[in-house]
């Protein structure tokens, strides 16, 4: 069976929106929740840096996250809805963090009254940034373990509720992009500030998440071979394999190193090749399949009628107006982190 | 069980949106607010004008983070609690929700370099993104709008065994109910923050009359309010004949009409009775209603018997929530063109102590005009989710014991709105004494 062109530049599309997504939303996600780890001297140094970081641009971020369900829903309408019922329970969890997350951190700049104590809003704040990530992986690791069965018949889920997501593979996958985006974040934030502290601090964090992620990842594909079968098959079995492995190792440890190095931007750089690898051989993996085994991507795609000129739009927007006005919003808030020399001492 | 898995759905939907209305009414109207107060001070150097965009657009950070939450509980919402509504409607919808992503886009990215820029962009630029993210908010509420307007008047597709064919989205965008109902709801937007916005610092003034900065706050708001106060009911016109012509049967449920009459007469107030099938205590005004939904007294209207039973919109609260937005609106009216009067008359801004104290207790109202606005458009469409073409009930999830997200999100709901009031009470507290 092929994959008509138009339905694969779609597919192309909402991967690459979740990718963009996940560089800088997610990333958001996991600086609010390093406001849970304070270091005991400079927590408040710690906090108003994170919240410097947040504040211009987390809500244009969380954009892409919108974007990712509107196309989803627009062009691949049977696999969101079979989605929406089998991850009923992740996915409302997921939005239950984002919106208390997002509210708690508008709240917690102004409240610090008696009747709504800024404590409180920054521990809620913390909190639902870290587990927004987790809930988020868990729904897209049960979309990759190829336990969402739809009736090919009806075009109707066949799942229940619980046990597409209730598995090994789909937590481990929540806490494996828990534990990138804090990494991502961490490396972030270096680049954020120029107190020599500060960086040493989310240096260390960034070491210690580095490794977990490294490790989770591992975890993951070991995983993979029960819980998830069929992309254990494309990937694990597939001829480029050695290819992922090698390379994506090689991010980790260029990764790292630029952390060991203190060299802070070469091991963002490192750190967004890896995401890239990992998120372009995981869709790779999925191909042709939006939800393995029984909903390709083909079938579940909406008419050509549909898919051209949204497509055309999407495409046509970000070019020429997405681009553009990140562009301006980070020259404006965010040319610090992106100067040559961010190494100090 | 106390209450069924679809009436759950439906008030989980109703509430979010509900909830959401009041930011998306304040995202729209208050960069107008904001980009007004700051041209004013771009061209009359006075510190008074600078001061009150400023502190607009502190609440505005606090409004506009709950409301692009609440925006996203409706975009998952959406699918997780009508998935087949979704799988049918997504893609013949999916223009206007794609586009407004866009506008969502630059209207996030320009908050940011509204809200944060002060001190890092030009003056000029920065009241331009001001006017970008203005221009945003109104286009991404037109675009939603459009794409309700479709769940009303359905366009753009064939039905092929069941599902969607042939599908021209822009034809689905362009419905007929698209063009009336954006126009309405986005002077209402205007509307509803001018007038919300003007009640709060009339309250400041009648605290403290001695206040430059919530004299000229007021003069804005108030202004605003009013010019689309007066625009409003002719939107209103318009709207009542579009739904008259397109959805009988949702007129008939706003008016409480049971039988298919020509002279049909106008009902203000009284209960319909969905058994008794008439409505009664009602003041009728004889001809009133082919006036008004044909401009012809003698027109025939559409009562609700002409379709069974279950395929009737619950009357008394379509009816009720119809009269009370009709009325609101002629009140704002009314409240405008005063304060227009007593501007024009006294050759200044009217300070009166009752003047204020009319727009203190009016002026809020504009918000529950909006509200039961909404609940006369979804409640008068039921029991159809997409009209004569797909059934609410069908659309629903399976998902069981939905009661319990459903606390949980009036739970949050009551934290935000809580919190949200100690908040901006604190902003209004904090806002310039006497003369900047």
């Amino acid at each position: 069976m092929t994959t008509p062109g138009i339905v694969l530049l779609v597919y192309s599309l909402i991967v690459f929106c979740f990718y963009v997504y996940a560089l800088t939303g997610g990333a958001d996600l996991g600086t609010g929740a390093w406001s849970l780890f304070p270091p005991r001297q400079r927590s408040d140094s710690y906090r108003r840096l994170i919240r410097e970081a947040l504040t211009p641009v987390w809500e244009a971020h969380h954009v892409w996250l919108v974007i990712v369900v509107v196309l989803l829903f627009v062009t691949m309408p049977t696999a969101f809805s079979a989605m929406s019922v089998a991850l009923f329970i992740p996915l409302l969890l997921t939005l239950i963090f984002l919106v208390l997350r997002g509210a708690a951190f508008a709240f917690s700049a102004y409240a610090d009254g008696d009747v709504c104590s800024s404590a409180i809003w920054t521990l809620t704040f913390g909190v639902s940034s870290l587990a927004a990530p987790f809930m988020l992986g868990v729904s897209v690791g049960s979309i990759l373990s190829g336990t969402i069965r739809v009736d090919p018949a009806s075009g109707w889920v066949a799942s229940n509720f619980v046990s597409s997501w209730a598995a090994t593979f789909p937590i481990v996958a929540g806490l494996f992009m828990t534990a990138s985006v804090l990494h991502l974040s961490a490396i972030y934030l270096t680049l954020e500030t120029t107190d020599p502290s500060l960086q040493e601090d989310f240096r260390q964090r960034a070491g210690i998440t580095g490794s977990l992620t490294a490790g989770l990842l591992l975890l993951s594909l070991w995983t993979a071979s029960s819980g998830a079968r069929l992309l254990f098959e494309h990937a694990v079995k597939g001829t480029f394999f050695w290819v992922f492995v090698f390379l994506i190792g090689l991010s980790l440890v260029g990764d790292m190193a630029g952390l060991y190095l203190k060299k802070y931007g070469w091991s963002r750089l490192m750190a967004w090749t890896f995401v890239t690898i990992l998120m372009g051989a995981g869709a790779a993996a999925q191909y042709p399949y939006i939800l393995a085994p029984d909903l390709s991507l083909s079938v579940a795609a909406a008419p050509a009628s549909v898919l051209w000129p949204i497509t055309i739009a999407v495409l046509l927007g970000t070019v020429f107006i997405v681009v553009p006005s990140f562009g301006a919003l980070y020259f404006i808030f965010k040319r610090h982190a992106f100067r040559r020399t961010t190494k100090t001492n | 069980m106390l209450m069924t898995n679809l009436m759950t759905a439906r008030l989980m939907m109703s509430t979010t949106l509900m909830f959401h209305i009041v930011f998306a009414v304040l995202g729209i109207g208050m960069p107008l607010l904001m980009i007004i107060a700051e041209g004013l001070w771009l061209k009359k150097r006075e510190p008074v004008y600078l001061a009150i965009a400023k502190q607009w657009s502190k609440a505005f950070a606090v409004l506009f983070a709950i409301g692009a939450v609440s925006g996203t509980v409706i975009s998952f919402e959406m699918g997780l609690l009508w998935p087949k509504f979704m799988a049918f409607a997504g893609p013949v919808i999916g223009l206007p929700f794609s586009l407004e992503g866009f506008a969502f886009f630059v209207e996030a990215i320009f908050v940011g370099v509204y809200l944060y820029g002060w001190d890092r962009v030009p003056p000029r630029l920065h009241w331009l993104s001001g006017c970008l993210v203005a221009g945003a908010a109104a286009a991404s509420g037109v675009l939603v709008v459009s794409a309700n307007g479709w769940m009303n008047t359905p366009a753009g597709f064939d039905v092929i065994n069941g599902k969607a064919a042939n599908i021209n989205v822009w034809a689905a965008m362009l419905n007929t109910a698209a063009f009336t109902e954006t126009l309405h709801m986005t002077l209402a937007a205007f509307l509803a923050a001018g007038f919300g916005v003007a009640a709060v610092h009339a309250l400041m003034i009648l605290r403290d009359s001695n206040t430059l900065f919530h004299k000229r706050a007021f003069a804005i708001a108030f202004s605003v309010g009013a010019i689309f106060a007066v625009l409003e009911p002719m939107s209103g016109d318009v709207s009542a004949r579009y739904v008259a012509k397109n959805q009988p049967i949702k007129l008939a449920a706003m008016e409480g009409q049971w039988e298919t009459e020509k002279r049909a007469p106008l009902r203000i107030g009284g209960y319909p009775d969905m058994n008794e099938e008439k409505t009664k205590f009602a003041i009728e005004i004889p001809h009133g209603l082919s006036l008004l939904a044909f401009h012809n007294p003698n027109a025939e209207i559409i009562g609700l018997k002409s379709v069974p039973r279950d395929e009737r919109p619950f009357s008394p609260l379509v009816h009720a929530s119809f009269d009370i937005m009709v009325g609101i609106g002629f009140a704002l009216m009314g409240l405008g063109l005063l304060g227009f009067f007593l501007a024009w008359r006294m050759k200044r801004l009217p300070d009166q102590k009752w003047f204020l104290l009319l727009t203190l207790l009016f002026g809020p109202l504009g918000f529950v005009a909006v509200e039961t606005g909404w609940i006369v458009t979804e409640v008068g469409r039921q029991p159809w989710i997409i009209y004569n073409l797909m059934k609410t009930a069908d659309a629903v999830t399976p998902m069981p014991g939905l009661i319990i997200p459903f606390i949980g999100f009036m739970l949050i709901y009551a934290l935000l709105t809580f919190t949200l009031v100690v908040v901006l009470k604190k902003l209004i507290q904090q806002s310039p004494k006497g003369t900047p």
